[in-house]
């Protein structure tokens, strides 16, 4: 009876690993990533915004348009709500909502803050696949009956902590010839680094990283040397270096010992701190520029480009010295073929429709960008990785990239601060500093509005392996291989995922894939208002001109100190007041 | 392992063999549930390229087409949105392709069909439109009725095309309920068994309800709040930009006229500083105007007007109708004119 027994434990064990491997085979090759394909909380944010009062056909909405609570009926949904909201009506704002849901939305579960404050729950949130949308809106406060006086205050100058980032791009051109051997060519690469004028420059440092590791290099700053590496090198206490105002960044990659191309795997970065009164300063998200490539070989260019908001049009100028040129867009780790063109007058353009129609054809459209980061990958004549030195083929840096995209926030009246995110933690080592498990942190406080998390990694990939490769961002799921991304040296996304409180971004490889945390380079982005709005009422107007700096000081933070404050004092007595602008944001869940 | 203990073993009592076959079997049922589990992944793995194209095939309908007011002939790109919202106009030019045309210009190989729906689930009429894409053979009823004694030709042919009700005498009057927009041909309601004025009180109810009258020529007198006159032209000009026709201002209407229009309205068109063509507001429904039907250009524009004012009733998808094992849909809540719906898309294989 006992060998019975062993029978019956050894079908146990078979089906309790039969079991297991089809539970671990499910979880790692279709992990479920829905949150793309979830709308709901983006349509009831749009929706509301977009419909008018007597177009949303509530009874509840036109008895209080009736009895005067509230007026203009070609006023949009959201504007009352908010009017409401500055009110202090929360009955009357969740009636609204309550009657909104059951009309159009009975099947779904919403919720809606205003200010971060709960509002509306058609139900308990779920802990996981929350999706959240946001929309601004300010307007007119209808019969507030109080007298007294209100105040606001805007910070017509402020000096804020900043910092610059030029992420180096992806740049090879072959240092060998077809047997391998030296072919005696130099790989020039010049970055600008354009400093806001009035900048005062606290630190700067380059970080170098060349496409092969054997690559030998030299580094200048506007025309003076800095020094010379192979492989990667760090130069710090370079602010001297710089000024404000335009500079050139030139690194010349030559020959080592064996790798076949020159140039820069995508690492690379200038990092300028300054401090700089302004409250704006926002780059141009618009263009794109490359940088200044030259060689006598054919040069490929891979170009990473942020989406921050929704995409409307992009279009590919560049301005070349070759014979013909090749753009391929490159997104989630395929490639797409956009075409190739001979080069007329040094000049090779993609306008938006060619684009557009293209990536139609591979079942792509704008809107599947947003958030992420796109490579443009460009090709300088037909791209060998060894070849004999020809003619100079020359990529000048007037080339770029035209995006044109909404911001997700409303950047007015707002100040953009960029944190370098240095907490982080890593584990599972692959090889020297390269690890395949590495988590970043960063804190977000829910009185500004994040806008994106951008990051850059020191990159190790073992050839012939196919590693999994997972992004996330506090447990949200960003990215998932297949495909594998093999040159894996850009990654972002925009603030949806963002949490109030401690942030997580992480990533997570198997072996064959590792990042170098040390040389990573990841920034956090979000705007601070330079304003207060009207906030309560006081007896006093010194009471009420107080009260709103003491609010503006409080919403700027530590990041930001105020040079010049204007006040702005109200008195009011059975008059309309401004309200806004306020934060609305819609979650909802399945 | 437990093979090779089998085979030393086979000869020292049926209690084992009953063990083995109980392993046997629930190794068989295992490896069973684990192939099946393959074929799944396999399955679903089609399932998210099928959602993926569904999501991108949502997400055009909602942005904006170019041009803005593209038609099936020029379009680079479509799209339902003009503005903040859907405009049936666009929807109907889409509806106007050949399905394959549809998928071509969606550059999709799935099979799909959309349709809007209210926050109950019930799919809406959009102007004698129940859904794009694949025919669903989805029931459809116009709640819409034509009165007239001179038709013009291109009229009563789409009237008919419509489904409309056609009347030429009273009878209207006593199925009025039945209906949410008249088209009335210069109907002349002077004589008949009900006096003008009686006609007069049941079509202004019939308004002030929400319903809807397009009419033209001569009505028999003066009624919803305005006057008409005589007055003689042969062309007018539209002053402003008629989103429900797609017509932009300054656009020509070749038309000849006897009869004007005096009062407050939103003037569409007019010649010779004649009123011929407007838009009204009455209660809580809405007239359109125009002097004579038989206009020289603008007849599809005049049909569009028509189609987009038509409400009606759809019957029920039939899911039954689709053979296929892999049916995907996705929903987003949007605006199309005034109103809130939900798009449903579907796609299969």
């Amino acid at each position: 009876m006992r060998r019975g027994i062993y029978f019956s434990m050894d079908a146990l064990l078979a089906t309790m690993l039969l079991v297991s491997g089809i539970m671990a085979f499910r979880i790692l090759y279709i992990a479920p990533n829905n949150a793309f394909m979830d709308y709901t909380s983006r349509d009831i944010g749009n929706v509301m915004a977009d419909i008018s009062c007597q177009d949303a056909g509530l009874p509840y909405l036109e008895q209080l348009m009736e009895n005067g609570t509230l007026r203009d009926n070609n006023a949009s949904f959201l504007e009352k709500l908010g009017e409401l909201w500055a009110q202090n009506k929360k009955y009357e704002m969740r009636k609204l909502l309550n009657d909104f849901r059951r009309k159009y939305l009975p099947e779904s579960e919403f919720s809606v803050y205003i200010q971060n404050e709960l509002v509306y729950n058609t139900y308990h949130e779920s802990e996981t696949n929350i999706v959240s949308a946001k929309r601004m809106v300010s307007g007119i406060t209808a019969n507030r009956t109080q007298t007294g006086y209100i105040a606001r205050a805007i910070a017509s100058k402020a000096v804020k902590n900043n910092t610059l980032v030029v992420m180096g791009d992806v740049i090879t051109s072959a240092v060998t010839n077809p047997w391998g051997w030296n072919n005696y060519n130099s790989v020039y690469v010049v970055y600008t680094v354009d400093i806001p004028d009035g900048a005062d420059i606290s630190d700067a440092y380059w970080f170098i990283e060349a496409a092969w590791t054997d690559n030998k290099f030299s580094a200048y700053i506007n025309g003076n040397y800095i020094g010379s590496s192979n492989g990667d090198a760090t130069f710090t206490n370079l602010k001297d270096y710089f000024h404000s105002g335009r500079n050139y960044a030139e690194v010349v990659y030559s020959y080592g010992w064996g790798g076949y191309e020159g140039g820069e795997d995508g690492a690379s970065h200038i990092v300028v701190k300054y401090t700089v009164n302004t409250t704006n300063t926002v780059a141009d998200m618009s263009r794109h520029y490359f940088a200044d490539v030259r060689s006598k070989c054919s040069i490929r260019y891979k170009k990473p480009v942020f989406i921050s908001g929704e995409l409307d049009s992009v279009y590919v100028n560049m301005s070349v010295n070759s014979t013909n040129a090749t753009l391929i867009i490159n997104y989630n780790g395929n490639d797409y073929l956009i075409s190739k063109k001979s080069v007329v007058n040094y000049s090779a353009i993609w306008s938006d429709s060619e684009i557009r129609s293209q990536l139609a054809g591979y079942g792509l459209n704008y809107t599947n960008f947003t958030g992420k980061f796109v490579w443009f990958d460009v090709d300088l004549d037909t791209y060998e990785s060894s070849e004999y030195t020809g003619n100079l083929r020359e990529l000048f840096n007037k080339s770029y990239i035209y995006t044109e995209q909404e911001l997700s926030s409303i950047v007015y009246k707002y100040i953009d601060i960029t944190d370098t995110v240095d907490d982080y933690d890593y584990s599972e080592q692959q090889s020297g500093d390269f690890y395949r498990k590495v988590n970043w942190y960063y804190n977000y406080s829910n009185s500004s509005i994040p806008l994106f998390l951008k990051a850059q990694f020191a990159w190790l990939y073992y050839t012939g392996t196919t590693p999994s490769q997972v992004v996330k961002s506090n447990h949200i799921i960003l990215y998932q291989s297949p495909p594998l991304i093999h040159e894996f040296a850009r990654f972002g996304h925009d603030g949806d995922s963002v949490i109030n409180g401690r942030n997580n971004f992480s990533l997570s490889f198997s072996y064959g894939y590792a990042v170098n945390p040390f040389n990573s380079f990841v920034t956090f982005s979000y705007l601070v208002p330079n304003m207060v709005p009207y906030g309560a009422t006081f007896d006093t107007e010194g009471e009420a001109l107080n009260d709103a700096k003491e609010r503006l000081n409080e919403t700027l933070g530590n990041a930001i100190e105020a040079l010049n404050v204007e006040t702005e004092a109200l008195g009011i007595g059975r008059v309309p007041s401004l309200w806004g602008p306020i934060l609305v944001e819609v979650r909802s869940w399945k | 392992m437990a093979g090779l203990r089998l085979i030393n073993m086979r000869d020292k009592g049926q209690a084992y063999w009953m063990d083995y076959s109980m392993a046997l079997f629930l190794f068989l049922v295992m490896l069973s549930i684990f192939l099946a589990s393959l074929s799944n992944i396999e399955s679903d793995s089609g399932i998210q390229e099928m959602k993926k194209k569904a999501d991108f095939v949502s997400n055009t309908f909602l942005e904006e087409g170019m041009p803005l007011r593209w038609t099936s002939d020029n379009f680079s790109k479509i799209g339902f949105r003009v503005g903040k919202k859907l405009s049936k106009l666009r929807i109907y030019e889409f509806d106007g392709m050949t399905y394959y045309d549809e998928k071509s210009a969606l550059a999709l190989r799935y099979d799909f069909a959309v349709v809007f729906t209210n926050g109950s689930g019930a799919i809406q009429n959009l102007g004698n439109l129940c859904v794009i894409g694949k025919e669903m053979n989805i029931t459809s009823r116009n709640r819409i009725a034509y009165y007239g004694n001179n038709f013009t030709d291109f009229i009563i042919k789409n009237m008919t095309g419509f489904n409309a009700d056609i009347y030429t005498d009273e009878k209207l009057f006593s199925n009025l309920d039945n209906y949410t927009l008249l088209v009335l041909e210069n109907p002349d309601f002077v004589d008949g068994n009900y006096s003008f004025a009686e006609k007069r009180e049941m079509l202004e109810n019939f308004v002030q309800a929400g319903n809807k009258i397009i009419f033209g020529g001569n009505l028999g007198g003066d009624a919803f709040n305005v006057s008409f006159v005589n007055a003689f032209g042969k062309n007018a000009t539209f002053i402003r930009e008629v989103s429900e026709m797609d017509i932009m201002q300054n656009e020509s209407l070749n038309l000849s006229y006897n009869y004007a229009v005096n009062g407050s309205v939103d003037v569409l068109a007019s010649g010779d500083g004649h009123i011929v063509f407007a838009r009204w507001n009455y209660g809580n429904g809405t007239v359109y105007y125009l002097s004579n039907f038989s206009v020289r250009n603008k007849k599809k524009d005049i049909i569009k007007l028509i189609r987009y004012n038509i409400n009606g009733l759809c019957g029920n998808f039939d899911f039954d109708s689709i053979d296929s094992d892999a049916l995907v849909k996705i929903q987003r809540l949007c605006i199309v004119e005034n109103r809130i719906l939900t798009m449903e898309v579907y796609l299969w294989k």
